[in-house]
C-alpha cells in the first residue's frame, strides 16, 4: 500500500508538472505519514543532508567541471576536426565522424546532454554544408551521445555504483567495452544506410593533414587518460582524479589562449547547477529508499519476483522493457534511484553481477534520451538543427535496430562488460 | 505592488550572491584538492583537513544552488499533459503545483528545530558545528518557498484574467 502511494503520488505530480526534486519530495512525506511515520518527518531533510555529504559522490562535481571546461576552451571543434581527419573519408562520412567524436569527447564530459551541447552545434552545422538533411544530422547527433555514459568518466556510472555499493573503477572499466559497442555498432549502421541513401562524400586526408589536427585534438584526450590512470595507478582517488583532469583542462585552455575569466564562470554555473540538481534529486530520493527498506518493499519483491520469472535473464528482459518504457517519460537519474534500491535484491537473488547489471540498466535507460514524447536530446537537437521534432523522430527509430541489437549482446553477454574490470582488478 | 517588486528585487538579489557563493566554493574546492595532491606527490606530505573541508564545501554548494535551480526553472519538469491543457486549467494546475510546493518547505523548515540539535558535535579536523551544514538548506527552502508565493500569486491572476476574458467574450 506504501509503495502504491508512493509511486502514484509521484507519477501524478509529475504528470502535472510538478518539478522532480519536489515530486519525489511529496510523494516521500505523502507515504510517510501513510505508513505511520508522521511524526518522523525530519528524516526528509536528514536523508537529503546525508546523501549530499556522502563521500563517494564527491567525483561529479569535478567530472562535471571538466566536461564543462572541455566544452568552454573549445576543445569540440579540434576534437570534431580530428575526427574528420581519420574516418571523414568513409561512406557517409560526416554520420561516421559524429559517433567517432562522441566517443572522444566522452571521454571528457561523461554525460550525454553535454555531449550533444558540446559536440552538437558543430557537427550538425558541417553536416547541413555538406548537405545532409537537418533531422538526419540531429538523429545522429543524438543517438553518437549515447556512448557518453560509458566511456570514463562517466557520472550515472558514479550514480549507480554508489546506489548499488560498487566500486567506480569497476563500473569504469565495465563502461569501456559496450561504449565502443554502442559506437561500432551506430557506425555499421552508418554504412549500411549509405548503401540505400545518397550521403554526400569527401576526399581522404592527407597524413600531413592528419598529423596536424592529432597535434591539436589528440590534447583533449589526454584528460580521460589521466582520469583512469590516476584511478587505476592508485596516485589519486576519483574525485582527485577529476581534480586533476580540470587542472590539466584549464592548463590546455591556457596554453591555446582559449580560456577566458567568462568561460571560466559559465563554466563553473554550469557545473554547480548540473551537480546539485543530480544531488538533490539523490537526496530527496534517499529517503524513498529509506522508506522502501523499512517497509521491506525490496525484499518483499525479492520473495514474490522469483516465483513469477524464472531464469536471470527473463528477469533482465522485464527490467529492460519497464525501464525502456519509464524512460519515455520520466529522466534517468529519477529512475535509477527509484529502482535500483528495489532491484538489487532481486539482481543478487538472481545471482546477476551487480557490474553487470549496471551496465544493461544504464543501456536501458540512456536510450530514453532518443525516445518521444520526452527524450532530452530530442529536444537539445531540435533546437539546435532547427528540424521538426516529429522528423528528427522519424530519423532516430531506425537507429534503435542496433542500439536494441547492443542491449541484447550487453544483456546475454556480461563478459562484453566484465572482461576489462576482471583483467585490471581480478573477479568481482 | 510595490510590496511585491521589492521581494522580487531581494530574490534576484539573492540569486546572484547564492550563485557566487556556490561558484567560489567549487573553485576552492578545485584549489584545495589540487594543492593537496601537489603537496603529497612533491614533498610527500598530505594536507590533511583538505578532504573533510571539501566535504563541507561541496554540501553547501548544493543547498547554495538548491534555490538558483528554483529561481531559474532548471529542474526537471514534464508538460506532456499540461501543455494540452486548456488555459485556464493549466493555470489552475501551476497554482496547485505551486501550493504543494510552498506546503512542502514550510514542512521542511519546520523540521529545523528537530534537526538542528540532532546536528551536534564538531566536524573532525574542520572544527566547525555540524549543523552548519543545514543552514544554507534551510535557507534555500525559505527563499523557494517565498519564489512559489510569487508564482501562485502570478497563476492565480492568471486564472482569474482567462475567466474575466471568458466572460467578456460570451
Amino acid at each position: 500500500m506504501t509503495a502504491v502511494a508512493l509511486f502514484g503520488v509521484f507519477l501524478g505530480l509529475i504528470a502535472l508538472r510538478t518539478p522532480v526534486i519536489m515530486a519525489i519530495g511529496v510523494a516521500v512525506v505523502g507515504a510517510l505519514v501513510l505508513a505511520g511515520f508522521g511524526g518522523t518527518l525530519w528524516i526528509v531533510p536528514m536523508k537529503a543532508l546525508e546523501a549530499a555529504s556522502n563521500a563517494s559522490l564527491l567525483a561529479i562535481p569535478f567530472f562535471v567541471l571538466a566536461g564543462n571546461l572541455m566544452n568552454a576552451i573549445g576543445v569540440t571543434e579540434r576534437i570534431f576536426n580530428l575526427a574528420n581527419a581519420l574516418v571523414g573519408h568513409f561512406r557517409a562520412g560526416l554520420a561516421q565522424v559524429n559517433v567517432l567524436a562522441s566517443v572522444m569527447l566522452a571521454g571528457g564530459t561523461g554525460a550525454a546532454t553535454a555531449d550533444i551541447a558540446g559536440l552538437g552545434a558543430v557537427e550538425i552545422r558541417a553536416m547541413r554544408e555538406k548537405g545532409y538533411k537537418a533531422s538526419f544530422a540531429s538523429a545522429i547527433t543524438v543517438v553518437s551521445a549515447i556512448v557518453a555514459p560509458f566511456i570514463p568518466p562517466s557520472i550515472p556510472l558514479v550514480v549507480y555504483a554508489f546506489l548499488a555499493n560498487v566500486s567506480v573503477a569497476r563500473m569504469f572499466l565495465a563502461g569501456v567495452g559496450p561504449g565502443l559497442l554502442v559506437a561500432l555498432s551506430l557506425m555499421l549502421f552508418n554504412r549500411y544506410l549509405a548503401t540505400r541513401q545518397d550521403f554526400p562524400t569527401q576526399e581522404r586526408a592527407s597524413l600531413k593533414e592528419i598529423w596536424g589536427h592529432t597535434l591539436t585534438g589528440a590534447a583533449a584526450l589526454v584528460a580521460p587518460a589521466i582520469i583512469m590512470g590516476g584511478i587505476l595507478s592508485g596516485i589519486a582517488t576519483a574525485s582527485e582524479a577529476g581534480v586533476l583532469a580540470c587542472a590539466y583542462v584549464i592548463f590546455l585552455g591556457a596554453i591555446l589562449r582559449t580560456l577566458t575569466w567568462q568561460a571560466l564562470v559559465k563554466a563553473l554555473t554550469e557545473t554547480v547547477l548540473i551537480t546539485s540538481m543530480i544531488m538533490l534529486i539523490i537526496g530527496f530520493a534517499a529517503s524513498m529508499g529509506w522508506l522502501m527498506a523499512i517497509e521491506q518493499i525490496p525484499q518483499d519483491m525479492a520473495r514474490a519476483i522469483p516465483g513469477m520469472i524464472d531464469t536471470p535473464i527473463l528477469f533482465l528482459l522485464a527490467v529492460m522493457i519497464s525501464v525502456l518504457l519509464l524512460g519515455c517519460f520520466i529522466d534517468g537519474v529519477t529512475i535509477k534511484l527509484l529502482l535500483v534500491p528495489i532491484l538489487l535484491p532481486l539482481v543478487d537473488a538472481y545471482a546477476i553481477d551487480r557490474v553487470h547489471f549496471g551496465i544493461v540498466l544504464q543501456m536501458s535507460l540512456i536510450l530514453g534520451l532518443a525516445t518521444p514524447p520526452l527524450g532530452l536530446g530530442l529536444f537539445i537537437v531540435a533546437r539546435l538543427s532547427g528540424a521538426p521534432f516529429e522528423e528528427i523522430v522519424s530519423a532516430v527509430i531506425p537507429y534503435f535496430i542496433p542500439l536494441l541489437i547492443v542491449l541484447a549482446i550487453l544483456a546475454t553477454v556480461p563478459a562484453v562488460s566484465l572482461w576489462l574490470p576482471t583483467f585490471f582488478l581480478g573477479p568481482a | 505592488m510595490r510590496l511585491v517588486q521589492g521581494i522580487e528585487r531581494c530574490l534576484a538579489l539573492a540569486e546572484k550572491a547564492f550563485l557566487f557563493i556556490a561558484n567560489s566554493l567549487l573553485f576552492a574546492m578545485l584549489v584545495i584538492n589540487f594543492i593537496n595532491i601537489a603537496s603529497r606527490l612533491l614533498f610527500d606530505k598530505a594536507i590533511i583537513w583538505a578532504f573533510p573541508l571539501t566535504g563541507v564545501f561541496f554540501v553547501w554548494v548544493i543547498f547554495f544552488s538548491f534555490f538558483v535551480i528554483y529561481r531559474r526553472g532548471q529542474d526537471v519538469a514534464i508538460d506532456i499533459l499540461t501543455r494540452r491543457m486548456p488555459t485556464r486549467l493549466r493555470a489552475a494546475t501551476e497554482a496547485f503545483v505551486a501550493v504543494i510546493v510552498i506546503a512542502l518547505m514550510v514542512l521542511v523548515l519546520a523540521q529545523a528545530p528537530v534537526l538542528v540539535p540532532r546536528q551536534v558535535g564538531t566536524i573532525d579536523l574542520i572544527g566547525i558545528q555540524r549543523y552548519w551544514l543545514a543552514v544554507p538548506f534551510f535557507l534555500s527552502c525559505f527563499l523557494i518557498a517565498i519564489e512559489f508565493v510569487l508564482r501562485l500569486r502570478g497563476s492565480i491572476r492568471a486564472f482569474l484574467d482567462i475567466a474575466d476574458d471568458q466572460k467578456a467574450v460570451s
